[in-house]
């Protein structure tokens, strides 16, 4: 069964890679429109050859703030928005010493402010349809702790605040918003924290995961279900998808 | 960065109280584990711009091998 209506319109952010990608694919297999945006556009060259007319793809730095009501205003001759989704996001291990406000407002800036600035220019009448979802990606790092992850920890944690008073702002107009907080998903993301770690370190967190870690196919379905109408009375919540790591 | 610098803010970042020599065995030293690992990982990746992990600090025993690491090359005098 597929959750998502043929035709409707979706704005994804980290398109280019991990669960942001895989958001893609899984719109556009369903015969949705979208909007990708990243920063490198080879990693997306093969989605864009065979989805040349339901997909486009726009290079932006999101830290740059300023530039994102431009990049979507030139996209929405061709029709409003029914859902955004915001998976582009950094992790960085920024221990207490190393701690300073240039690293950790570049962490926020990217995870947290380009989402409300996304937020903003999305919700506007002339970008978007009333009754349009939006799904924010925040992690198990927003309600549990990690030694050297103060930054992330805070960005994600934040993230759940906006989610929760954006869905209160934007309900008169049924737009939801929610966020999905997902353990190690298999990713570029994941691959390079997990290089990191010994063998010894390896095994230890993947226990932590009783079902094991995660692939980007196993939060797609919720999120595509999110965007859907089939959960049109869920909003501001926080929904986590975590083979178990948080229930230990 | 300068040679003296680099021991001085990497001392002060691990908050030692006998100041880093380049023959240090930071192995050795009291508070080693993998907290400070994480610290000596983040400090050099800030400083050096580079993008080590704490598994490559297996291969570093004396301060002069950390500097080895990140390239003597980028060391001054
Ligand atoms: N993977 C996990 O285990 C996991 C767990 C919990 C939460 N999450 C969260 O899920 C989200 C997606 O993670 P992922 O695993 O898919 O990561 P990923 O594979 O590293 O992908 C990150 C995406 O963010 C984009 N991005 C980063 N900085 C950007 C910038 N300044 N401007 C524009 N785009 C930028 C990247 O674009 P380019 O590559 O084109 O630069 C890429 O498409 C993140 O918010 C992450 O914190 C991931």
């Amino acid at each position: 069964m597929s959750f998502i209506a043929a035709g409707s319109r979706y704005l994804v952010t980290g398109a280019t890679s991990g669960i942001g990608k895989a958001v893609v694919e899984a719109l556009l297999e369903n015969g949705a429109t979208v909007l990708g945006i990243g920063r490198e556009a080879d990693k997306v060259a093969a989605i864009t050859e065979s989805y040349h007319q339901t997909f486009e793809f726009h290079s932006l730095d999101l830290c740059q703030l300023h530039l994102i009501e431009d990049a979507i205003s030139k996209y929405i001759g061709t029709g409003k928005f029914d859902g955004f989704i915001h998976c582009a996001g950094r992790d960085e291990t920024t221990p207490l010493p190393m701690c300073n406000e240039e690293n950790i407002s570049n962490l926020f800036k990217i995870n947290v402010f380009s989402g409300i600035e996304l937020l903003r220019v999305f919700s506007k009448k002339r970008f978007s349809n009333d009754g349009s979802s939006i799904v924010f990606i925040s992690s198990v790092m927003a309600e549990l702790g990690h030694q050297g992850k103060i930054g992330y920890c805070a960005t994600k944690a934040a993230i759940t605040g906006v989610v929760r008073a954006a869905a209160l702002e934007l309900s008169k107009r049924r737009i939801r918003v929610n966020a999905i907080s997902p353990a190690i998903v298999v990713s570029p993301m994941s691959d390079m924290l997990l290089a990191g770690t010994s063998h010894d370190e390896y095994k230890e967190i993947n226990k932590m995961h009783p079902t094991g870690f995660g692939t980007t196919m196993d939060v797609v379905p919720m999120i595509l279900f999110l965007l859907s109408a089939n959960s049109k009375w869920i909003t501001g919540q926080n929904i986590k998808i975590d083979g178990g790591y948080s229930i230990k | 960065m300068d040679r003296s610098a680099f021991l001085t803010k990497f001392t002060e970042t691990l908050e030692l109280e006998d100041g880093l020599m380049e023959d240090t065995n930071l192995k050795n030293l009291d508070d080693w584990d993998s907290m400070t690992e994480m610290i000596t990982i983040a400090f050099v990746n800030e400083h050096f711009k580079t993008n080590l992990k704490v598994t490559d600090l297996s291969v570093v025993t004396t301060v002069g091998s950390l500097m080895e690491l990140i390239g003597i090359e980028n060391f001054d005098n």
